[in-house]
């Protein structure tokens, strides 16, 4: 479903590279989490995957689009979820999921049931017609979610999605995402919310300072390290000794 | 006070654009405005040619205040109009109240600090054009053997830093009332920018109406066939007169520095411009709370809620989609809908009525009234904040087009074609409103209308690929993008050079290059022109697109 091979990406003025060497698989049906801690290099990959940030090396396939020589393809695959609630505020909810609708080729007669059915799950069928600019953050939140999901997407990435949800919205948005690998699709979210995490996710992705340093199943991670919590294993893993002890695990 | 300063100074920087600004960028923004200065000088030239030999006349017919207070009126409209839709931005739109209230700033530093920088703003250009007209006002009587006062330099300096705050005073008696009325709309936000916009026209239109029937009141010649030539200038020098006469309450300060009852009238003056800035003070500091308390600002709980089931709205294509989306973004964001669609309602707004007041075989005109409505074309042709600011706008949001499934093509293409049917349109609308107040004729008009269209396309393009290159997605409101943008800048230059130089050639032929026929100088001057035009087109719209993509997939929002 995703797959990233060698990426590498440095910004302009900086020393070093943001994300180095980064391998990595989303398969389909599964869900995985992407952890790390603050300026791990988390966003910058999220950001290359979906075509916001141009990368120095390596490759991005998404169903087997290259994202660099078949951007368009790639992204019609992908259903996206920013961190800061991104969307167009001048324009009504209906009217910016219309528009993401024209853009990914949705067939008028398949929209209206789609969206009834997103916008009454996310509880926002009665704020449709009102200006995002009116919304607070979860409201937000909730139409990038529709607008996400609107077109069906095989791999759906979120950014720190739980950021500014109301329980009950979070817990719909959880549903969402198993019900969308149940599909035979992917999920492949950013958190720092360890517990959702560890409740969620088929696996889990750890990177720091720009490198993978852990890739498994949470199966594999409930087997091994069973004495220990998800929080204390990533506060392990993500020590400073912690690279020099262990080595990078691919199951 | 100290965070007067502090905010001040920020406020200072943002509007001359110099806030960030590297010495390189500074010295390039310096250099910018020294050449569009350049540019106006062609018409300004005529102004003060006029002025100079209407001082030597005044000397001799006395009307001398008169004559001058007639600039200082021009000057003053022109301030009017221009600071009008900034005044309005400041305090009705600005983004920054919400960030400014969290902060320790008082209410009272916020707003004294924006009216300053305002002032200040306004000072900057009619500063200079005061000192000017004073200097050449003086020379033309001196040369028509009136004394000149030591007083009146003293007297003129004064009249240059105060004559704004007459303007700004008229702006903040105009807009309460208006965005008053504006803000019942407030639940359409389409509805409420459209409605400013149409104000804003008509506040123009009333405005010039107003100057014409004043002007036609009181500036009636009356000349007949056995008058001396004596007599037809006196006459003509009384008319002067009578309309300087009766512009308020700038006449005084012009009299005081002619030395008529200098005291008694510098007095009046004075006590007029005090009265005056109280009355801005008290009425702006009045509007601003109001609307930080929010009785004018959008309010989310008073929006309609419209039916609960949501509009499915039409299939269309990529780009026809992209452009919708662009459109509604602007036209739903009151602040940016006057910056960028300000020129579809006042440039004709402009032609027509200065058609009206200088048309073909007026005395004063001396044939003109057409260069200078190409001039005014050609002019806004160069600005288009659709291009403009086309990328930035999009401000922290843009990394959102840029995870959709279309092309950096289709989103570059939607942008400029956008910006492109808003010049067909300025420019077709201008042209037929000069064409039909007969201010060009119909070859003039096609002339001057594929010149323009060529320019604005032309134009357009450069604009995007500047902003393409060097995007600013960090701005506090968009105000303040339109104006730090000094991409506005070099478009605006071509478009005021392409002018400047027609008005030129037409000054050459007739004045320097002798013994061409009509037919020959008018044919050299559009030929020119239109050359200039088809150049500007070519060498910024030509295989430019391709280069714009590439400099789009590299933009790191």
């Amino acid at each position: 479903m995703l797959k990233i091979s060698g990426l590498t990406k440095q910004y302009k003025g900086q020393n070093a590279p943001a994300v180095s060497g980064l391998d990595l698989e989303v398969r389909p049906g599964e869900i995985m989490a992407f952890l790390g801690p603050n300026g791990a290099g988390k966003s910058t990959t999220i950001k290359c995957i979906t075509g916001i940030l141009p990368y120095d090396t390596g490759s991005i396939e998404i169903c087997g689009y290259n994202l660099k020589s078949d951007p368009i393809q790639a992204k019609m695959n992908i259903g996206f979820v920013p961190d800061n609630h991104a969307t167009y505020e001048n324009l009504t909810a209906i009217d910016y999921i219309n528009f993401i609708c024209n853009i990914y080729r949705v067939p008028v007669e398949e929209r209206k049931e789609r969206i009834d059915e997103l916008a009454e799950m996310m509880s926002l069928t009665q704020a449709m017609n009102k200006p995002i600019n009116s919304f607070s953050h979860g409201m937000k939140q909730k139409v990038s979610v529709i607008a996400a999901l609107v077109h069906k997407p095989k791999l759906w990435i979120l950014d720190e999605p739980m950021t500014g949800l109301d329980p009950k919205s979070a817990h719909v948005l959880k549903e969402l995402m198993r019900k969308h690998c149940d599909e035979g699709n992917s999920v492949f979210f950013s958190s720092h919310v360890l517990e959702v995490v560890e409740k969620l996710c088929d696996r889990l992705a750890i990177i720091k300072g720009g490198e993978l340093i852990e890739v498994m199943s949470m199966d594999a991670l409930r087997d091994k390290k069973s004495d220990l919590s998800l929080e204390e294993f990533f506060l392990s893993v993500t020590d400073n000794n912690y690279e020099s002890e262990h080595s990078y695990t691919e199951e | 006070m100290f965070n007067f300063l502090h905010l001040f100074r920020l406020d200072l920087g943002f509007a001359f654009g110099f806030k960030g600004a590297s010495k390189k960028e500074i010295a390039k923004k310096v250099a910018l405005i020294v050449l569009i200065c350049a540019c106006f000088a062609v018409p300004l030239f005529f102004v003060f040619s006029i002025l100079y030999f209407g001082a030597r006349l005044g000397a001799f017919f006395g009307g001398l205040a008169e004559i001058l207070n007639i600039v200082f009126f021009a000057m003053q409209l022109m301030m009017f109009m221009l600071f009008l839709p900034s005044y309005v931005s400041v305090v009705f739109f600005s983004k920054d109240t919400e960030l400014l209230s969290s902060l320790p700033i008082g209410k009272t530093a916020v707003f004294s600090s924006r009216m300053l920088t305002m002032y200040l703003q306004m000072l900057a250009v009619s500063f200079p054009i005061t000192l000017i007209a004073g200097i050449v006002a003086a020379c033309g009587a001196s040369s028509g053997g009136y004394g000149i006062g030591v007083e009146f330099w003293f007297i003129l300096i004064f009249a240059a830093i105060t004559v704004p705050i007459i303007p700004l005073s008229l702006i903040t008696l105009i807009s309460f009332p208006v965005m008053k009325f504006v803000s019942l709309f407030k639940a359409n936000s389409t509805l409420k920018s459209v409605l400013i916009l149409l104000l804003y026209g008509v506040i123009m239109a009333v405005l010039y109406y107003g100057v014409i029937s004043f002007q036609n009141y009181v500036g009636k010649i009356d000349l007949s066939a056995d008058m001396t030539a004596n007599d037809a200038v006196h006459a003509l020098m009384q008319t002067i007169s009578k309309v300087g006469g009766s512009v308020y309450p700038s006449i005084f300060i012009t009299k005081a520095m002619v030395g008529e009852s200098s005291g008694v009238n510098f007095i009046i003056y004075s006590a007029i411009i005090v009265g005056l800035i109280a009355l801005i003070l008290l009425l702006s500091m009045f509007f601003y709370s109001i609307r930080e308390s929010g009785a004018l600002s959008k309010s989310s709980d008073k929006i309609a809620s419209r039916a609960a089931s949501a509009s499915t709205g039409k299939s269309m294509s990529v780009r026809l989609a992209l452009i919708r989306k662009e459109f509604l973004c602007v036209i739903r964001e009151s602040q940016l809908a006057l910056q960028t669609f300000a020129p579809l309602v006042i440039l004709p707004v402009i032609i027509v009525v200065y058609s009206l007041a200088f048309g073909r075989g007026n005395l004063v005109q001396q044939g003109l009234t057409g260069d200078i409505s190409f001039f005014v074309i050609a002019m806004v042709s160069g600005v288009n904040v659709m291009s403009t600011i086309a990328i930035s706008r999009e401000g922290d949001k843009f990394s959102l087009i840029k995870t959709l499934p279309v092309s950096s093509k289709d989103v570059i293409l939607s942008k400029l074609w956008l910006a492109d049917i808003l010049s067909v349109l300025v420019v077709s609308i201008s042209v037929i409103c000069a064409a039909a107040c007969k201010s060009l004729d119909w070859i003039e008009a096609l002339l001057a209308w594929a010149c323009g269209i060529m320019l604005s396309l032309g134009v357009n393009c450069l604009s995007l690929s500047r902003d393409i290159k060097n995007p600013n997605f960090r701005f506090t409101n968009y105000k303040e993008l339109v104006k730090k943008s000094s991409k506005s800048l070099v478009p605006m230059l071509l478009g005021l050079s392409v002018g400047a130089i027609n008005m030129l050639i037409k000054i050459l032929t007739q004045l320097v290059i002798k013994g061409l026929s009509d037919t020959g100088a008018f044919w050299l001057r559009w030929g020119i022109t239109i050359a200039l035009s088809v150049i500007i087109l070519i060498s910024c719209r030509v295989n430019r697109i391709k280069k714009m993509c590439a400099d789009f997939e590299k933009i790191e929002g």
